[in-house]
Order: C-alpha cells, then sequence, then structure tokens
C-alpha cells in the first residue's frame, strides 16, 4: 500500500516536472526568438540605412559620397581637379587664373589645419599684411594626410607655388590615433572611410555584422590606437603614430623635390603648451622627422612662450586671436628672412608683429 | 550623473543589491538610498550639494512650524518665498542683469558679452523647489502632515531617480511612503519595471539621440546664408518628437527605477501628439507640472471662478510662469504666452456653436475634424517650439518664416530626410507593438502558450535595452534636455 503511494507520488512529480520542465523550454524558446528577432530588426536598420557613426566605419562598403579615389600613399586622393573644384565650391575659382599661366605672381600656398584655414587665421593674416605675394588656401579643414595629399595633387596640376605652408598643430598628430594610413578607405561613391580595429576574440562577428560592428564602435576599442588619447600629445608621440606621420610627409617631400617647391612646415603651440607649461613632446618628436626629409621647420614655440600676455593669444575657442596670427605671421616672416635669401622682399616682421 | 552614463549603472548596481540586504530594516533602508541620491546629485558637482540640503532644511523645518504654528500663513510664505528666491537666483539673475543693463545703460554699466559665462544653475532646482512648495502647500492646507523625520523628508524630496528631471510628485504619491513602517520592501512590478527603463533607453539613445544628430546644425545655422532656402517645418516636427522622446525617456527610466525599489509614481505623458487641442495637450503633456500649475497657482489664482475674463488672464498668467520656469529667457515666455494664448482661443471656440455642432458629428465626418484638429494642434505646439528651442529671438522668428519661405528645390532634401531618423523611429513602433503583442498573448489561456509569451516579453525588454545600447550614436552622449531646466 505504502509502496504504491510512494510510486503514485512519483509518478505524479515526474509529471510535475516534465510539465515544468516544458514550461521553462516555452519561457527559454519564447526569450530566444524575442532577442533574435529584435537583434534581426536591429541588423536589418544598419543594413537598409546604415547611420553617418557607422558609414565612417564600413570601409569600400559605406555608402559615404565624395571627390576621392584610394591612394596607396594618402589613404585618399581626388578623382580630378573638377572633382576637387566641385567639393570646394566657389574656392578654387578665384586661383583660377594662376594655373597655365606663363608669367605667375609669386604664390605662397597655406595648408593645414583651421588654424591655417580659417577666417581670420594664418592664410588670412598673411593676405593681409604680406601683399607681394598671392595667398592661395581653400578655407577647408580637410582631413590630415588630405591636406598633403591637395597639395600634392594641386602641383600636379599646375599650380605654379613659390613656397607651400604646411601648418601643424598637435592635435593634427591625433589622427594617426584614431585611424592608421592603412585603415583609410574610399568607397565607390567616393567618400573617404576607415577600416576599423578588429577584436581579436569575435573579430570574424565584427567583420560579419552591422550590429556587432555598432557595438564595437560603442567601445571606442575599434580605432587605431584605443588607448592613446588627446592629452597625451603633449607626453609623447611615437611608434605607429610616427610612422605613419613618417610616411605621409616622406611621400609629400618626394613630391614638393619633384616640382622643386620648398616647403615650410609651421609648428604651431597649442592652448596648453602656450598657457599652462605642458610639454612639446608633439613637436620633439617629428621636428628631426621632418628635417630629416628635407623640410623648411620653423617652430614658433619660443616666441609665443615669450609673449607677456600668453592669454590674449587666443579666442575662447582656442584658436589664435588676431594677436596671436600677428605674432606667428611675424615669426614665420623672420624665420624666412633668415634662411631664404630670395625673401628678403618680405615686410619687416616688426611692422607686423603685435 | 545621469541614467544613461556608466557610472550610474554601476552605482544602481551596488545600490540596488545594498538595498535588497538591508530592504527590512527601515533606518538603514533611508540612510542608504539617501547616500545614494546625494551622491548622485553630487558626482562631480559637490559644490552643489550644500543648496539641495539648505532646500531639505528650510521645507522640512517650514512644514513642522506649519502644523504647530499660530502663524502658519507666515510660514507658509516665508516658505515658499526662500524656494522661489533661491530659484530666481540661480535662474534669472543673468536675465535680470543683461536686461536692466540694456534698458539703463546709464544706471548700470555695459556688461561684457560673456558676463555669465560661468554662471550655472544647479540643475534639477526647479524641479526640487516645486516638488517642496507643493509638499509646504499641502501640510498648509492640511492634506497631508509634516514628516518628522528630517532624514525621510529629505529622503522623499532628494530620491535619485526623480530628483533631476521629475516626476514632480505630491506627497501622497511618494512622501507617504517613506513614512515609518511604509517603506516597501519588494520592487513594484518588476517586469514592468523593466519594460520602463528599457523603453526609456531605446527612445533616448536611439531615437532623440539619432535626431538631434539630423537637426541641430539645422537650428545652429538658422538665420546665416547656410540654411537659406531651407524648409524649416520638417525640421521643427522632428524637435517636437526629439523632446518628447528625450523627456519621456527619462520619466520612464525614473519611474522604472523606482518601480525596482518598490515607489510607483504617476505617468508624465500620454501620447501628447496626439491631442486634439491646446487644452488636451496639457493634460498629455508633462502632466506632473501641469497638474502642479493646475492646484497650486491657476487654483490659487482663482482658476475660472471669477469670470470669463478673469479665467483668462489666469490661464495667461500660468502659462507665462510655467514658461519662465523651463528658463531664464524671455523666448521661452513668449513659449508660455503662445500656449496661454492657444489654450484661451480654444476656451473661446469650445463655446461656440460650430465647435458644439462639430463635436456632434458621428461617421466619417467625425474622423475628419478629429484629423483635421489633431493636424491643427501639432501645429500649434510645433509653433511654440520654434520660441523654445531658439532662444535668441532673431533665431525663432527667422525658424516661423521659414515654414513658408523656402526654396522648393531644397524641401525634400537635407538631414531631416536622412533615412536613420525614420528608420529609428520605424524601429520604435515595431518595439512598441511587439512587446504589446507579446504581453497580450501572455495573457491569453494555454500554459506553454503563455510560458512562451512571457519569456518573449523578457527577451524584448532585455533585447531593447541591449539594441539601444548598440545602435546608440557613438561617441559622446548628449545630456537629457530637461536638465537644463
Amino acid at each position: 500500500m505504502a509502496l504504491g503511494a510512494l510510486a503514485h507520488i512519483r509518478i505524479e512529480s515526474k509529471v510535475h516536472l516534465l510539465a515544468r520542465l516544458r514550461r521553462v523550454a516555452a519561457f527559454a524558446c519564447g526569450l530566444t526568438v524575442a532577442v533574435s528577432v529584435i537583434f534581426a530588426t536591429g541588423e536589418l536598420y544598419l543594413r537598409i540605412t546604415p547611420p553617418g557613426d557607422l558609414a565612417e566605419y564600413l570601409g569600400t562598403d559605406s555608402p559615404k559620397t565624395g571627390p576621392f579615389r584610394s591612394d596607396p600613399r594618402y589613404g585618399a586622393q581626388y578623382r580630378s581637379l573638377t572633382a576637387l573644384s566641385d567639393d570646394n565650391p566657389g574656392k578654387l575659382a578665384p586661383y583660377q587664373h594662376l594655373f597655365d599661366n606663363p608669367q605667375p605672381p609669386k604664390v605662397w600656398a597655406f595648408f593645414g589645419s583651421s588654424f591655417a584655414q580659417a577666417p581670420g587665421m594664418l592664410a588670412d593674416t598673411t593676405r593681409r599684411y604680406v601683399p607681394t605675394r598671392t595667398t592661395f588656401n581653400l578655407g577647408k579643414n580637410e582631413i590630415f594626410p588630405l591636406r598633403l595629399a591637395q597639395a600634392e595633387f594641386l602641383l600636379d596640376q599646375g599650380l605654379p607655388v613659390e613656397r607651400i605652408f604646411v601648418v601643424v598643430i598637435p592635435l593634427d598628430g591625433f589622427f594617426f590615433a584614431l585611424h592608421s594610413l592603412d585603415q583609410i578607405r574610399v568607397s565607390s561613391a567616393g567618400g573617404i572611410s576607415y577600416a576599423p580595429r578588429f577584436p581579436t576574440v569575435g573579430g570574424s562577428l565584427v567583420r560579419h555584422s552591422r550590429l556587432a560592428l555598432q557595438g564595437w564602435t560603442q567601445t571606442g576599442l575599434h580605432v587605431n590606437q584605443p588607448f592613446y588619447s588627446v592629452r597625451q600629445l603633449n607626453k609623447r608621440y611615437d611608434g605607429r603614430m610616427l610612422a605613419d606621420f613618417t610616411a605621409a610627409f616622406g611621400h609629400f617631400a618626394d613630391a614638393a623635390a619633384r616640382h622643386r617647391v620648398p616647403v615650410t612646415v609651421v609648428l604651431l603651440p597649442n592652448h596648453e603648451q602656450t598657457t599652462r607649461g605642458a610639454g612639446f613632446a608633439f613637436q620633439d618628436a617629428v621636428t628631426p622627422v621632418l628635417r630629416d626629409q628635407g623640410y623648411d621647420v620653423c617652430d614658433v614655440r619660443q616666441e609665443f612662450l615669450a609673449y607677456p600676455d600668453k592669454p590674449s593669444l587666443f579666442i575662447p575657442d582656442k584658436h589664435f586671436s588676431d594677436t596671436g596670427n600677428r605674432l606667428l605671421l611675424a615669426t614665420v616672416l623672420e624665420h624666412l628672412r633668415a634662411s631664404d635669401p630670395a625673401s628678403r622682399d618680405l615686410p619687416d616682421p616688426l611692422t607686423v608683429r603685435p | 550623473m545621469s541614467f544613461e552614463q556608466k557610472p550610474f549603472l554601476i552605482l544602481f548596481i551596488v545600490v540596488f543589491t545594498a538595498w535588497w540586504i538591508v530592504r527590512r530594516h527601515e533606518r538603514a533602508t533611508v540612510a542608504l538610498l539617501l547616500a545614494a541620491s546625494l551622491l548622485f546629485y553630487a558626482y562631480n558637482h559637490w559644490f552643489l550639494l550644500p543648496i539641495l540640503l539648505a532646500y531639505s532644511v528650510v521645507n522640512w523645518f517650514v512644514s513642522r512650524r506649519l502644523e504647530h504654528s499660530l502663524h502658519p500663513r507666515f510660514w507658509l510664505t516665508s516658505g515658499v518665498g526662500f524656494n522661489l528666491l533661491v530659484l530666481c537666483y540661480y535662474k534669472y539673475t543673468p536675465l535680470l542683469m543683461q536686461t536692466l543693463s540694456d534698458a539703463m545703460p546709464g544706471v548700470i554699466p555695459p556688461l561684457p558679452a560673456n558676463a555669465f559665462e560661468k554662471w550655472s544653475i544647479p540643475y534639477g532646482i526647479s524641479f526640487y523647489a516645486f516638488t517642496g512648495i507643493a509638499y509646504m502647500v499641502d501640510v498648509f492646507r492640511k492634506t497631508t502632515p509634516a514628516e518628522p523625520s528630517f532624514w525621510r523628508y529629505t529622503l522623499s524630496a532628494a530620491f535619485f531617480p526623480h530628483l533631476v528631471a521629475g516626476p514632480i510628485l505630491r506627497p501622497n504619491e511618494f512622501l507617504d511612503k517613506v513614512r515609518p513602517g511604509q517603506l516597501p520592501i519588494d520592487p513594484e512590478a518588476p517586469g514592468e519595471a523593466m519594460w520602463l527603463i528599457a523603453r526609456g533607453f531605446f527612445k533616448k539613445l536611439v531615437v532623440a539621440d539619432r535626431i538631434g544628430i539630423a537637426i541641430d546644425p539645422f537650428f545652429a545655422h538658422i538665420n546665416d546664408p547656410t540654411t537659406a532656402g531651407v524648409w524649416a517645418l520638417p525640421y521643427v516636427w522632428l524637435y517636437a518628437l526629439q523632446i518628447y522622446f528625450d523627456f519621456s525617456a527619462y520619466t520612464d527610466m525614473a519611474r522604472g527605477f523606482g518601480m525596482l525599489f518598490g515607489y510607483r509614481w504617476p505617468e508624465n505623458f500620454n501620447s501628447p501628439y496626439f491631442a486634439t487641442s491646446v487644452t488636451d495637450f496639457w493634460r498629455r503633456w508633462h502632466m506632473t507640472l501641469s497638474r502642479f500649475l493646475r492646484d497650486y497657482v491657476y487654483i490659487s489664482l482663482g482658476g475660472n471662478r471669477k469670470g470669463r475674463f478673469r479665467t483668462n488672464v489666469n490661464l495667461m498668467l500660468t502659462m507665462l510662469l510655467g514658461g519662465l520656469w523651463h528658463g531664464a529667457n524671455w523666448s521661452f515666455l513668449v513659449w508660455g504666452g503662445l500656449h496661454g494664448l492657444f489654450l484661451i482661443l480654444h476656451k473661446q471656440w469650445s463655446g461656440s456653436r460650430l465647435a458644439e455642432w462639430l463635436a456632434g458629428r458621428t461617421g466619417f465626418a467625425r474622423w475628419v475634424w478629429h484629423a483635421v484638429a489633431l493636424v491643427v494642434t501639432f501645429h500649434c505646439v510645433c509653433l511654440a517650439w520654434c520660441f523654445f528651442r531658439l532662444t535668441v529671438f532673431a533665431d525663432s522668428l527667422a525658424c516661423v518664416r521659414k515654414w513658408v519661405d523656402c526654396d522648393p528645390a531644397k524641401m525634400w532634401g537635407g538631414p531631416w530626410c536622412d533615412p536613420a531618423v525614420w528608420f529609428a523611429l520605424g524601429l520604435y513602433v515595431t518595439l512598441m507593438w511587439a512587446a504589446d503583442s507579446c504581453r497580450r498573448l501572455a495573457t491569453r489561456p494555454g500554459e506553454l502558450r503563455s510560458s512562451f509569451a512571457t519569456g518573449a516579453v523578457w527577451g524584448v525588454r532585455f533585447a531593447t535595452i541591449a539594441l539601444a545600447v548598440l545602435i546608440a550614436p557613438s561617441g559622446a552622449k548628449s545630456p537629457f534636455i530637461y536638465f537644463q531646466f
């Protein structure tokens, strides 16, 4: 009797356990189906309309459009002069007369970040104070290696130039912390995109799933040097970043030599270096490289550090003020007058100095 | 600290685990939640802590005096005055000084453009000041007793989920639940709480921030040649959606986190853009603020008890104050004034024969009238948003002008057409539909079907949070819009 009851209880508990297992299995199935469907919907969303921040890392599959073609030296180069002109509407037209001019004026061409290109910065200041030269600049802040590619392209297209100025600030060097030269891609529609750095574990998933790629970019580990921050620029600049910097400037040095155009690389101090005593690791690292490649290097740090009213050299967004730009130009003019006999006709730097 | 930031996630996990351990010990629970709330508020802003504590001390002390003093009106005036004075000092000093300097150049020397550049408004001050005022008025009206414990009162005023951007709670909605013997010891509907948090994450990280990326450049350059000929209306539509998704996301998350600690707070939004009049809109938009303005401002001014003209004046004054509450800028006053005007116009319209005749329609005619009312209401609200989004008056006017003054060639292009934005909205609608379908399926009879659907409901909750984090725009996250108020 007791054994029978026990058996009955066992059977009942087995049935109960089975029913419970079936419920748990159904729950797990529901959970899996829901998660799968939602993730698939997310994947579909990123495949149909990849947002701009993802398109940046889709490499050649990126839907980004632009005027570029792939280039083994700088990562990207302009497809044609028309493409460059279309990308800089109205900016190239005022200089059109310089191309194919048998007796061109003396042209100074400026390439670099907003410190050279933005209204009121070095190119505009030069235009104001150096009337004996025609100042060329397109007024647009391109990505770092593209500035050199653009300069080479314009030389190849016949832009007559007496001297090229490449303006470099420490922040420019940070580009290579984000993307090395070999990570730059050009999409089929001509836009610049990047190949991300893939994880060692799960790299295949990130390669094949846009949802995983988007998640990977959220971690910040997808960039070239994920553990290098902007703040470190004043403390160290080396390794792959310096190698990319060396390679890009090396290619441009060859192009400049081919066209027999002297190039002055103007190394600017940033706000922290000028006003807060930060180190000059970036400038110290790139100066010997540039000198070895035959560039004329103009490092203006001493003049900025010696200026009595340092805050007046900057505007609130940490670009140079008019005072800062005049001090910069005066220093560049002094440097040229001291180093280049052909620059004797330049204005007296004292008339420019604030 | 903000809900979508990593430090908050760590704080929440630590606090929730500790709460789970000590939840049956009231004193320890109060101490834990209060310490967590103060840490949440003061994280990276330690200098703001004394302001929050001063509010708590004054409001607690005044409410105690209100109960026992022979001059409760004096104490109420003092308490409300303190709350408003500190609020006004922080929020309106720059505006006042700038206005006085412009109006009386001979008396006050002209202020430099960056005179108040470093002036910062303690975040959340508008919310905890209003919560404090509501508490003191309710104690004065004897609808709620004053809380004897300073710590419990401070916890109710500063509890981290609702501290910075509401909802604005009445004492019976929260304070009563931290009184002795009332502290919850279990989460309230954890599944619903998880869904609110998931929905909030998705609304903020995917929809609102994605819309922001598309429309912010347009508003930043509204008055310069780069936006010449651009049609502003779609950008204003998107802004209307952005502010709804951003603010309701915060409320969803606040309510969700509150529920995990056992507190259920009222809804703050009820599909506001489906309103068929501006009056209806204010019953659906920022409902806890509307309720506060109605109960503590509009009714205190006399409400609708003193004739039609005074009713209209009271409506306008209430909305102007509501506008000013949002920020120290005349454009917010215009925003409030426009809403006041729309409310008055709607009140007049509602009494007309035509309105009554239209309301009496049935079938298709009723549907058409409903659609027309919805579209008109939405555009009235959008018109007011122009003054809310752009605080420089000339920019707001330029935006309104560009509703009609645009280049037809530029109408159907530009960032507002970014498919990523519209697909993100579509994804949100799909997720809501999926969650709702699973929930309904889970309540149907059938053991296995119910288990499957319950699993799916939890799957939707977890996957929504994961998806929000994965497909959020990468880079710096933008703060919640209502943090600035």
